[in-house]
This record gives structure tokens, C-alpha cells and sequence, in this order.
């Protein structure tokens, strides 16, 4: 299958000098991959293969590591990521329709991101504010005792926001 | 030494051996699954559970250390519960397809489900149903039947290292596979299916075409390359159906390489000539193999008797065996009485270093071959030996090769600057230079090193003389080409003799040319016009090739498959080769021996009656035994003086290297091995071939001097910019290849 849409290359010397850093040390994998991660939002498979290339482990041992942990991505994320939790409290205060709304607003379910690369939603298991279940994060901001409409508003700012 | 009770079996084992390990010393069955012994205890599948005395949890007998005293029981009503179980619950997802699945009769989780009397599994399976991938020619993968053991991925890892799969996800999701899914994409040597317990990884080249309790196995030595694997043939009704290993037999510990695992099909192709065929005019006409026999040595003897037994020269292919050399050697020397024995082997160098060497070794060398290309097992013995030693490897190549990953020191670059470097380090090690004095005094300072190089280059051969004159403690391993290379240096068929200087002396009028297509190899290049004016060509191979093209007579004959004899391997270790199947064609041995009596000398009538005499008239091998034994020689490499030199003008300096799918013209006849590589390709940096605007793919011409060659343009990112590469001995890459090893070419793209 071919691309249709070319991608934008991504400059990736990044990633030498973060692995220049890291080179030659045990147990450089993982803050390697965090660090590249930190910087790119994600990690592709031509990060991956660089990683490889300049730590001189095999790109595939690298995918093995990546995808087991939750902590790491191999798809972009969006700017904006919105964590609805689907804790016990929560679930029974109604995320589940704040997923809904979610999906109704940007057409994204759990671990998809739009196409404009703006919203990302998670559903995450709890974030520990069940005292203002349902509860949403947008990055590092919390907000609690949502109904689907006040959802939606926030949604809605989040949106147009513009920088 | 310690003690330990095994179901009542008192057994004394070694310290740290395994639970494991002593039952088997004691004759106590324990099952296994996700074991392998040549593998690092892993303990994932729970299958060799075992009680302890005095310990309240049960025991992975593969993983755990015995103690002195131990009290072990394997069976009883509680493990035969808990091993039952687990079988149930693999049985949850892993489909039960096994009438249709290729691992059918040799499956171990089929043998435990049998062992442990599953005959209904309580729980709703749940097979999964992934499409099978078949994105590779050589392995399939059904992910679905995997039971995620990881001996794949360990063997891959551990033995290979390579590390081509690993596991991905966790918890339920956890599968084999590589990153993002991309098709499998390495050397295929199949370790990984090797080992595989189920039908999750099964060889393509085999699958649906027999059952496994069905097939007959010979066990036999490889004839693809110099490494002398011992491999088992799998074989029915005189067809070959899959090469297999067994890793308690063979120098290679039974790993096998793309070649030898896959390439058999080769000896089953049915374009392989069936009837000898005679030259009448333009044409070729069959004819019944007595009257082929006939006419040659009636052919022979005319010319013989016309012009002198010096008229007839006799070409010798690697690949036959020691007897047929031996023989080949008898039919000119004493039969015809001729100087002339062509091969393309030289007696430079000789075997000194083992595989044990290898394993032993504290410092190994690779100068200036890709080993894991020319001779993979070998590879893969270096590879263990530099990943055990965590380091102790050098190697000198212009391009990064499969080595990469456990190399210590790897110098790569331009041949102009690699082979002042490698100068630079035989000065140093000399103790005549400073510049690469660190590499040189590890060298020096080794114990056991190990120097592996290419034995056709004379340049390379005089920085190895030079290099073992300076340590002698360094072991030497010439990459000799193919599977006899050695046997026939041994039965004194390299004499030295010039096949071209030979008949530019318009002395001989006759060839006879065995196993040997020397139309197409870069050191004959410049024979075919001459060869066009001699009186009579016979020929033999297994296949009609470019030479038989040529000959005046051609007598299709037996593979490696078909016959008995030896190969002597690189090691110089002598190995029986057995027959496994009969195509009803004629082996040059017994072709040989035909001629040698109807030309009135007298042949030795068997196979063993040859080694008979071999064992008398080669004075090396008189004491050695033919199914394993190591010939000694005299001397590893000899004096040879030759410098590097590139020739030719251009702007791109051009290497010949190796190829790992084939080893010559012989293996393009494997329709398996061409699926992923057909034709010679041209290697190049990717900005090189952006430069000059080419793609993957793409057609190439190459001009050096005045030759010109197309090629198809291959990126290789390992490729130093300036530099390209073509393998050799590939039909197609003589006339570029015969004019140097080193040479500037330029390229000229397409319109």
C-alpha cells in the first residue's frame, strides 16, 4: 500500500544527540525512548530504527519494550489530551456519556486523536479525584462534577483556541 | 558434585545444573514445553512443574538450581492435575486446525495434550482468528496457534543474534512479531521455526506437501557451502521434502542457514536435464548415457592419440567429492597422463582454526569478508562467541555487515582508505607502525585469537601471512566458497594450472568439465571465445547451464543428495555424505570410473574402495577417519606477496561481496532462494543514488574501462558514500568482476 499523502519529514538529529548522551550505558533504553518521546509527542518507526542505529539494539527489541508499557506512543498525539476517567465512582456518576460526548464532538473513541492532531482521548482506569466524579483532565488541567453539557462547553473552548 | 533424589533416583550432578537437567541423568521423564536445551532457561510455561520436599511451592524444574539433598517428586496426582490445566487453558486460544496443520505428528503441545489425557477441555475456546501471514517466502506465520513460549524470539536473540522478533503488548495481547508489524525481514535462517513447539511458524517450502511421520531421514552433510553442516533430509518416492536439523548432531550444532534449510527444492527442480545430449550441428540431440559414456572416451582417446595426452585438460568443481576428485586426478594424471587440472581453488591457504576455536577464542578477527554472507553458520558462531566474550571482535569490512551488533571494533569506509587501514594494523601488529597499535596489541595480547579471511584474495592472504607470522598463536579459517573446496586442494586437483594461460597456448584441444560452469565465473571470463575453438567439450552438472551450452557433450548428474562420498569442510574436517533419494542419474564418481577403465586404466569399483586408495595415496589423510575426523596440513597460509590495488577510473570505488541466499550459480536454481533475490543487484549509499536520481530498483549501467553492465540499483544504507557493491559469482557479474577486486567504475543512469 502507498502513501498517498506525503508525510512531512520529521528532522530526527534529535535523536543522535539524545542516544549520544545515553550511548554505551546499561539501561539506556527506556530513558531514551522517553526523552525522544518528550520531544516528538510519539515515537514512529523511523525514530524507532534511528534509536536502533545509533544504541545498536534492534529496532524490533525497541517495539517490544515500547508497546509494553503504557507510558509510550506510536502514533501522534494530540495537543490537547483528554483523560476521562472510567473509575469505578466516576462510572457510576455517567463518564461513560462524557466519552460519548467526546466522540460526538471530534469523532475520536479511546486512544484515537483527530486528524487536525488537536484532541487525543484516554480513558484511564482512575485519576484519583472520585470525590468530583465524573472527572476529565485536558493535559494538566482537572476539571470534576461534570455534567455531558458542561462537557461539552469545555470541549467546545478547548476547540477554538487558537495558537 | 551433588546429590539429589529424583522419584526415588539417587543421581549425582554437577552444581548449578537444573531440576531438569539431573532428571535426565536419572532416566525421569519431566515434560517440556518452553524449553530448548539450547536456550537459557526461561520457565514461562509452567509445564515441568515439580514438588520439592520441605517446599511449600512448586518448582520449575527448567529453571531451578538442585541443592544437595534435594527431594524432587515429577509425578503424582496433584502435577498431573496442574499440568493437565494448563494444557486446557492453552488449548482456550490456540485453535485445534490439527488436520490441517503442518506440525501435525511432531507438535509438542499435541504430545503433551496426548501425555496428559486431555480429552475434553472444560472452557469456551476462543480460538482467535488473525489472517496467516505470508509475507516471506520461507517462513509462514499463524499467530493464532502460538502459545508464546518465546523460543523464536530467545534463538533469535541468544544464538542469532539477530533479534528479528520479539514479544509486543502485555497481559492477553501479547504476541510474537516485529516492529510495527512490518514483514519479516532477515538472513531466514529458520532458527526461529526450528524451534518453534507448534504450528505457529512453519516452513513454506515444505508446508501441505507431506506429513512428517511419512518422510524418510538420511542424515548427510550440506552441499551449499564450505561450513560442512550436518543436516537430516527428509525425503519420499526419491523427492527431497524439507532439509531439517538436529542439534545434537553436527560441527553446527545443528543450525542451518537459509541455503541449507530452504534451498533444497533445488534438487528436486524440474527443469534438472534428465537425458545426456549430444551437439549435432547447432542442436542438441539426446542420447541413452551408455552411448554418452562411449563417445566421450572414444572422443578422448582420438584426441589423445591425435595431438598428445597434453591435449585434454580436465576442470574439477568444488563442489564434487573427495572421491570424485580423487578420481578426476586419476583420469588425468595416470589415465590420460595430462598437466592439465584446472579448479578454482589455490593451495594458499588451509584449514588451522576449528569452530571450537571459534567458541574458545578471546579475539577474533574478520578481515575483509562478510562471513554471515559467505559462510552464515560460521556467522552465527562468531556471533555467539563475540556476544558470550561481551566484545573481541574486529572486523574490517567497507560496509557494516550482520556482525554489527556484537562487533567491538568495526572499521568500515572507502577501500581506498580501508585497505590502508588494514595495512596499518599488519604494520602494527608487526610492531612497524603506530596507527591502529590499540587493535594490534589486543591482538597481540590474546590468548586464543582467531583470524577468519577471505583465502581468494591474495592481497588479503599476504596481510594474513604476515599478521600469523607476527602472533603466531593466531588460529587462521580461510572462507573457502563452497562445500569441497578443501577436498579438492587435498586430492591435488589446484595445481596451478591456468585454465586461461592454458588454452591461450592453443596446446589443448579438449576439456572435460566437471561440476563446473566456467562459462559465467569472473576468472574464466575471457575463455568463452577460446573455448568456442576446441575439438571437444564434455560437461557434467546437475543442471544445463551456461557451459554445458557450450560443450559438444553434456551428462546431467547426481546433487549432493543423490551420492555417497566426503566433503572436507573449511576446517579440513572430512565428512560422509549419504544418499537420500535416486533420480536415476549417473554421480561423477561413477561416471569417472567409466571412463578411467574404458580409457584403460582401472578404477577403483565403490566409493569405499576410493577411500581405500585415498587413504593411501594422500598421505594426510591415511589416518583419518571420513566421518569426522580433521586432516592436519603442513601450513595455514603460505608466503604470498600481493598488495591492494585498485584498478580501473571512475567515481565510485566498487567491492565485490557476498551473498547469503546464494552461493554461485548452483542455488539460482532454487526457485525459493530466487523469490528474494534473482538477478545481481548493484548496491548504493541512498544519498549516492539520490544524486544520480536513482530508485530501488532501478537500472543502472556500470562502465568499467570499456565494459559496460546493467544492473538493478539496490539502496543499501550501510553502503560508505562512494562505494558500490556486487555479489559474486552471479551469472551476469563476470565481465565487470574479472578485472579487479577493487576497482573505479562509474555509473550511468537510464533515461
Amino acid at each position: 500500500m502507498e502513501d498517498v499523502v506525503e508525510k512531512e519529514a520529521i528532522d530526527l538529529t534529535m535523536i543522535d544527540e539524545v542516544c549520544a548522551e545515553y550511548k554505551g550505558r546499561k539501561g539506556a533504553t527506556i530513558p531514551v525512548l522517553q526523552k525522544v518521546q518528550e520531544h516528538y509527542g510519539y515515537l514512529s518507526s523511523d525514530m524507532i530504527d534511528r534509536i536502533g542505529e545509533n544504541l545498536n539494539i534492534s529496532s524490533h527489541t525497541l517495539y517490544g519494550v515500547l508497546t509494553f508499557y503504557a507510558q509510550f506512543y506510536t502514533t501522534p498525539r494530540g495537543k490537547y489530551v483528554i483523560r476521562v476517567c472510567r473509575g469505578t465512582a466516576c462510572h457510576v456518576k455517567g463518564s461513560g456519556r462524557i466519552s460519548e460526548v467526546v466522540k460526538e464532538e471530534f469523532g475520536i473513541s479511546n486512544g484515537e486523536t483527530t486528524s487536525d492532531i488537536k484532541f487525543t482521548l484516554e480513558e484511564v482506569s482512575c485519576i484519583g479525584a472520585c470525590g468530583m466524579a465524573p472527572v476529565i483532565m485536558i493535559n494538566d488541567k482537572t476539571y470534576g462534577n461534570l455534567t455531558p453539557e458542561q462537557a461539552r462547553s469545555i470541549f467546545k473552548e478547548y476547540a477554538q483556541k487558537q495558537d | 558434585m551433588v546429590n539429589v533424589k529424583i522419584d526415588g533416583v539417587d543421581v549425582q550432578v554437577e552444581p548449578n545444573s537444573t531440576i531438569l537437567e539431573a532428571a535426565e541423568k536419572a532416566g525421569v521423564h519431566i515434560p517440556i514445553l518452553c524449553h530448548d536445551k539450547v536456550l537459557k532457561p526461561f520457565g514461562a510455561c509452567r509445564v515441568c512443574l515439580v514438588e520439592v520436599k520441605n517446599n511449600p511451592k512448586l518448582m520449575t524444574a527448567c529453571t531451578t538450581p538442585v541443592m544437595d539433598n534435594m527431594e524432587i517428586t515429577t509425578k503424582n496426582d496433584k502435577l498431573a492435575k496442574i499440568r493437565k490445566t494448563l494444557i486446557e487453558l492453552l488449548l482456550i486460544n490456540h485453535p485445534l486446525d490439527c488436520p490441517v496443520c503442518d506440525k501435525g505428528g511432531e507438535c509438542t503441545l499435541q504430545d503433551l495434550t496426548y501425555e496428559f489425557g486431555v480429552s475434553q477441555v472444560r472452557f469456551d475456546p476462543k480460538p482467535n482468528d488473525t489472517p496467516v501471514d505470508h509475507t516471506n517466502p520461507f517462513i509462514e506465520r499463524d499467530i493464532d496457534r502460538c502459545v508464546l513460549c518465546g523460543r523464536c524470539v530467545r534463538i533469535c536473540d541468544e544464538v542469532v543474534n539477530i533479534q528479528a522478533i520479539s514479544f509486543q503488548n502485555r497481559g492477553t495481547d501479547t504476541i510474537i512479531g516485529t516492529s510495527f508489524n512490518q514483514p519479516w525481514n532477515c538472513e531466514f535462517c529458520g532458527q526461529c521455526m526450528s524451534v518453534c513447539p507448534v504450528g505457529s511458524l512453519n516452513n513454506r517450502v515444505y508446508l501441505f506437501k507431506n506429513r512428517p511421520w511419512n518422510l524418510q531421514k538420511t542424515e548427510s552433510i550440506c552441499g551449499l557451502c564450505s561450513c560442512g553442516c550436518s543436516i537430516l533430509i527428509d525425503s519420499e518416492d526419491n523427492e527431497v521434502f524439507r532439509i531439517k536439523e538436529d542439534y545434537d548432531l553436527g560441527v553446527n550444532k545443528g543450525l542451518l542457514c537459509v541455503k541449507g534449510r530452504f534451498g533444497f527444492e533445488l534438487i528436486n527442480n524440474v527443469k534438472r536435464e534428465k537425458n545426456s545430449k549430444i551437439k549435432v550441428g547447432e542442436e542438441f540431440k539426446n542420447i541413452s548415457i551408455e552411448d554418452a559414456i562411449s563417445t566421450a572416451s572414444k572422443k578422448l582417446a582420438e584426441i589423445k592419440s591425435k595431438y598428445g595426452s597434453d591435449s585434454i585438460g580436465v576442470v574439477v568443481s568444488s563442489r564434487l567429492t573427495n572421491e570424485e576428485a580423487f578420481l578426476a586426478r586419476k583420469l588425468a594424471k595416470d589415465v590420460i597422463g595430462t598437466p592439465y587440472i584446472f579448479s578454482s581453488e589455490t593451495d594458499d591457504a588451509m584449514p588451522e582454526g576449528t569452530y571450537a576455536d571459534i567458541e574458545n577464542a578471546d579475539d577474533i578477527t574478520v578481515l575483509n569478508i562478510d562471513v554471515t554472507e559467505s559462510n552464515p553458520v560460521l556467522g552465527f558462531f562468531i556471533r555467539m562467541t563475540a556476544r558470550k566474550n561481551e566484545g573481541g571482535l574486529r572486523v574490517f569490512y567497507p560496509k557494516m555487515t550482520a556482525l554489527k551488533r556484537v562487533a567491538s571494533e568495526f572499521y568500515t569506509g572507502k577501500p581506498s582508505e580501508l585497505l590502508g587501514l588494514i595495512n596499518d594494523f599488519a604494520d602494527a601488529v608487526e610492531g612497524k607502525s603506530n596507527r591502529c597499535s590499540e587493535a594490534a596489541s589486543k591482538l597481540l595480547a590474546a590468548n586464543s585469537p582467531v583470524l577468519v579471511f577471505n583465502p581468494y584474495s591474495k592481497a588479503d592472504l599476504a596481510v594474513v601471512s604476515r599478521i600469523k607470522k607476527a602472533q603466531p598463536k593466531v588460529k587462521l579459517i580461510p572462507c573457502k566458497l563452497k562445500n569441497n573446496s578443501q577436498g579438492i586442494v587435498d586430492m591435488g586437483c589446484a595445481t596451478g594450472a591456468d585454465l586461461v594461460d592454458g588454452l591461450g597456448r592453443d596446446k589443448i584441444k579438449a576439456l572435460v568439465v566437471l561440476g563446473e560452469n566456467i562459462a559465467v565465473n569472473p576468472g574464466y571470463v575471457n575463455l568463452v571465445g577460446v573455448l568456442s575453438k576446441l575439438e571437444f567439450i564434455l560437461s557434467t552438472d546437475p543442471y544445463f547451464t551456461e557451459t554445458s551450452a557450450i560443450s559438444d557433450l553434456y551428462i546431467p548428474v547426481a546433487t549432493f543428495a543423490e551420492k555417497s562420498g566426503t566433503f572436507t569442510n573449511f576446517e579440513g574436517r572430512v565428512q560422509t555424505v549419504n544418499p537420500a533419494i535416486d533420480k536415476g542419474l549417473i554421480s561423477d564418481f561413477d561416471l569417472l570410473v567409466s571412463l578411467i577403465n574404458s580409457l584403460g586404466g582401472k578404477a577403483p569399483d565403490s566409493v569405499d574402495a576410493a577411500q581405500e586408495l585415498i587413504r593411501k595415496e594422500i598421505s594426510n589423510y591415511s589416518g583419518v577417519d571420513f566421518n569426522g575426523g580433521v586432516v592436519e596440513y603442513p601450513y595455514a597460509v603460505k608466503d604470498v606477496n600481493a598488495r591492494y590495488e585498485i584498478v580501473g577510473s571512475g567515481s565510485y570505488e566498487l567491492y565485490r561481496c557476498s551473498l547469503r541466499f546464494h552461493s554461485g550459480t548452483f542455488t539460482t536454481w532454487s526457485p525459493d532462494l530466487t523469490k528474494v533475490y534473482k538477478e545481481a543487484t548493484i548496491e548504493i549509499n541512498p544519498e549516492d543514488a539520490a544524486d544520480l536520481n536513482l530508485k530501488d530498483g532501478d537500472l543502472v549501467t556500470v562502465k568499467a574501462g570499456e565494459t559496460m553492465k546493467k544492473f538493478y540499483v539496490e539502496i543499501e544504507k550501510y553502503n560508505p558514500r562512494g562505494v558500490v557493491s556486487i555479489p559474486m559469482n552471479y551469472k551476469g557479474t563476470e565481465a565487470i568482476l574479472a578485472k579487479g577486486e577493487y576497482q573505479r567504475v562509474e555509473l550511468i543512469k537510464h533515461a
